[in-house]
């Protein structure tokens, strides 16, 4: 078996020491793959990810990349050593242009940052056409585009997604999840938090679902999506893992 | 009069725009009200002063100036230290307050021990009596309107714009710039950005010690260095960057001027020793008719 490009394992974080939002979470995500990250409010799915960025307390347990242990590297660390993270709310800079949010997306790596915002006007050609407008003139779509446009600067192995298509219409949220499995597809892992969990499912590998801090449920995301114990686990019944 | 007082109003203003940056800057990457910050104008003029000393003044005055080409050298001694006791003073005073977690009020008493110390140690140095860099006379340049100025003052506003142009160009044009904008906006988003807030955090003490240096010295220029000068500055550079709008740079110098003029038109209808009052009024009509400043977000 191959190693996977993420293996969190026992992972404990939160906010407060004492007040633990994530609770003994293991999970893996492999290259080139997108897994779905699921579950109720307040299960942790987005402390989960503050944890793998390194935004929020890790108690205990470890984190790693490609064999790297992140847990203790400072956020700016754990982005150069490979990891894009785009958060659910406030993802872009919305006083900066785009070619600026483009310019400090790719700060790890000054040298190569002409080439990747070329890259992204390529990916991303909207991008192109408002390289001038600020980030707060921009849709709510065009705005996710460009977090992950600025999260991909650095090249990362691994995107973390908090919730993409939130507040997003349809037609623009299956752009941004036609845009994630292009990049999935180049052999960046993705890690994405979803609400939307039909349409989250539909654009992943994987799905994963986390209640109370810890997953329940883990298996592709084609037998999840008609799996009868995924309704269950948002509703609070005990579930297993699968 | 009145174009007199205007000219002699934004002569003042530049000096407080200058200053004004810094204060803004603070308030936006280092996140609280600095109240140390105008010592640092007091420490970077006395240290262009301690140049001149002892070079033994500023060399023969250029052309109309009241100094010599040496003052660009002192000016330059100013910057570099005023910029590094900036840095000290972080590394020292709010660094290990910051990593124990301080909240703003506890960050603005420490800098208000600072500011004390800063400006006792100026007095315990140099003394109370005032200090010049230069006491050749200058001859006034007669303008259209029947306005005087010092050759010394029009420099003064010619160095605040190149100043700005500079900063202009630091923010917009560099890395580092783009890392204060970015850490200014949003920190959290700036760290998922690989930038190193504490980085940019040492960028603005070095740019805002600089600046407030220069302004320093461009005021011992014009005026007189007193150890009590930066304090007596204080008012005014604050309420300059809240009428600005905290976080605004163009705010900032807008406010700037804008005090500048209001406190050298006050005259015409308050006594002269009224005129420091001018910017508390400025600052309590602000917060309660526009808190947010002219250009605040």
């Amino acid at each position: 078996m191959t190693t996977p490009l993420l293996e969190i394992r026992d992972l404990v974080a939160g906010y407060h020491r004492d007040l633990p939002i994530v609770t003994g979470a293991s999970l893996s995500v492999a290259a080139a793959e997108v897994v779905a990250l699921l579950g109720p409010n307040g299960a942790g799915k987005s402390t989960l990810m503050k944890a793998v960025s390194g935004l929020v307390l890790v108690m205990g347990g470890s984190i790693r990349l490609d064999g790297t242990e992140l847990v203790g590297m400072p956020t700016h660390q754990a982005i150069a050593a490979g990891i894009g993270y785009v958060p659910q709310v406030q993802n872009v800079f919305v006083t900066l242009t785009i070619e600026e949010n483009l310019r400090a997306g790719g700060f790890a790596a000054p040298r190569t940052v002409r080439a990747r915002i070329a890259e992204a006007y390529e990916r991303f050609p909207m991008l192109a056409q408002k390289r001038r407008n600020l980030g707060g003139e921009l849709s709510g779509g065009q705005r996710q585009v460009l977090a992950i446009a600025r999260a991909l600067m650095t090249q990362p192995r691994l995107l973390l997604l908090d919730e993409p298509s939130a507040g997003l219409s349809p037609k623009a949220a299956q752009e941004v999840f036609a845009a994630v499995r292009g990049i999935a597809a180049g052999g960046v892992g993705v890690l994405m938090v979803e609400q939307n969990v039909k349409a989250g499912l539909a654009a992943s590998d994987r799905g994963i679902v986390l209640v109370q801090g810890r997953p329940v449920l883990d298996g592709p995301a084609a037998s999840l999506a008609g799996d009868p114990r995924l309704p269950r686990a948002f509703l609070g019944e005990q579930v297993f893992a699968a | 009069m009145i174009a007199q007082l205007v000219i002699d109003g934004l002569l003042t203003g530049a000096v407080i725009a200058l200053g004004a940056i810094g204060i803004t800057l603070g308030l936006a990457i280092l996140r609280f009200a600095n109240f140390g910050y105008a010592e640092l104008m007091t420490v970077g003029g006395y240290a262009a002063l301690t140049a001149v000393l002892a070079y033994g003044g500023t060399g023969a005055p250029l052309g109309p100036f009241s100094f010599g080409g040496f003052l660009a050298v002192a000016l330059a001694v100013g910057l570099v230290v005023t910029a590094l006791v900036a840095v000290a003073s972080d590394v020292v005073v709010f660094r290990p307050l910051r990593r124990r977690g301080a909240g703003p009020l506890v960050l603005i008493f420490a800098s208000f021990g600072l500011a004390l110390v800063l400006r006792h140690v100026v007095l315990l140095i140099f003394g109370t009596q005032p200090e010049y860099y230069s006491r050749e006379i200058q001859m006034a340049v007669l303008l259209p309107g029947d306005v005087r100025v010092m050759p010394d003052q029009l420099l003064v506003l010619a160095i605040t714009v190149l100043a700005l142009v500079a900063l202009w160009w630091l923010l917009n044009h560099t890395r580092m710039g783009l890392a204060m904008r970015a850490v200014a906006e949003n920190t959290p988003l700036a760290r998922a950005c690989a930038i190193d807030p504490e980085m940019a955090i040492r960028w603005t003490w070095i740019v805002s010690g600089a600046l407030g240096a220069l302004a320093g010295t461009l005021f011992g220029l014009t005026v007189q260095l007193r150890p009590e000068m930066g304090a007596n500055l204080l008012l005014p550079l604050f309420t300059a960057a809240v009428l600005g709008g905290v976080g605004s740079i163009p705010g900032a110098v807008i406010g700037g001027l804008l005090v500048g003029l209001a406190e050298n038109l006050s005259v015409l209808v308050l006594p002269t020793s009224y005129k420091a009052t001018v910017p508390f009024l400025i600052m309590l009509a602000c917060f309660l008719l526009r808190p947010k400043g002219l250009f605040g977000k």
